[in-house]
């Protein structure tokens, strides 16, 4: 089976990958293959900064702000801007949150 | 489903065939429900794999597993939220359940 994750990539780029694949499929008709296509769903994603290298440093201890509606502007250490409007809702004090596939862990306040 | 996933779905269908569409995020059944109204008479023949990658997928896993095709269990998101012993124990748990209900699921 061929995994496309959506998640990663543009739709152009998506479907240039899938037309490899049908490509390549062609190429084997004695070969079974199946495609799976894993959809974003809801995802949360922090826009671009302009540290070196795409790094951000955060301090253990440090206090940042989660701002919507501006993801056209860069974030920092203190200020992270995403792209999702309705977060606000579900986050409560004191829930915890992973940034970075767990790499950083914040606690709302 | 958000308005992105209907745009690159509908833009895939139009190249490929999907056999399956694994769908994250999902807490309930009607998670899963509501993606298979949203594919549609035209997409009855794709098999829909829930995610099981957060806690309360874990906790309603028999509702979701009923309303899916079958499961994909995702220990590197899920042991932010159970300890190892317990992420163990939990994926001993749902490969056993997706056997008795005889559907696929992966680790």
């Amino acid at each position: 089976m061929a995994r496309v994750n959506l998640s990663h990539g543009t739709q152009k780029e998506n479907l240039r990958l899938l037309n490899k694949f049908k490509q390549a499929k062609r190429l084997r008709p004695y070969m079974n293959c199946a495609l799976m296509v894993e959809i974003r769903g809801r995802e949360i994603r922090m826009s671009h900064n302009n540290e070196k290298g795409g790094l951000l440093r955060i301090r253990s201890g440090s206090t940042c702000k989660l701002v919507s509606g501006q993801f056209d502007q860069p974030s920092d250490a203190s200020c992270f801007r995403i792209n999702n409007e309705d977060i606000y809702r579900f986050l409560k004090p004191n829930d915890v949150a992973y940034f970075d596939d767990g790499k950083v862990v914040a606690i709302v306040s | 489903m958000t308005q992105s996933d209907l745009s690159d779905l509908s833009a895939i269908s139009q190249t490929c065939f999907i056999d399956f569409l694994a769908v994250p995020f999902v807490s309930h059944g009607d998670d899963v429900t509501g993606v298979r109204k949203t594919l549609g008479e035209n997409g009855n023949k794709i098999h829909i794999l829930a995610k099981v990658d957060h806690l309360e997928a874990v906790q309603r896993f028999n509702e979701i597993l009923e309303e899916s095709d079958g499961a994909i269990f995702v220990r590197n998101e899920l042991q932010w939220e159970l300890s190892a012993e317990k992420l163990m124990l939990a994926q001993k748990w749902a490969v056993a359940q997706a056997n008795a209900a005889a559907k696929p699921i992966t680790i």
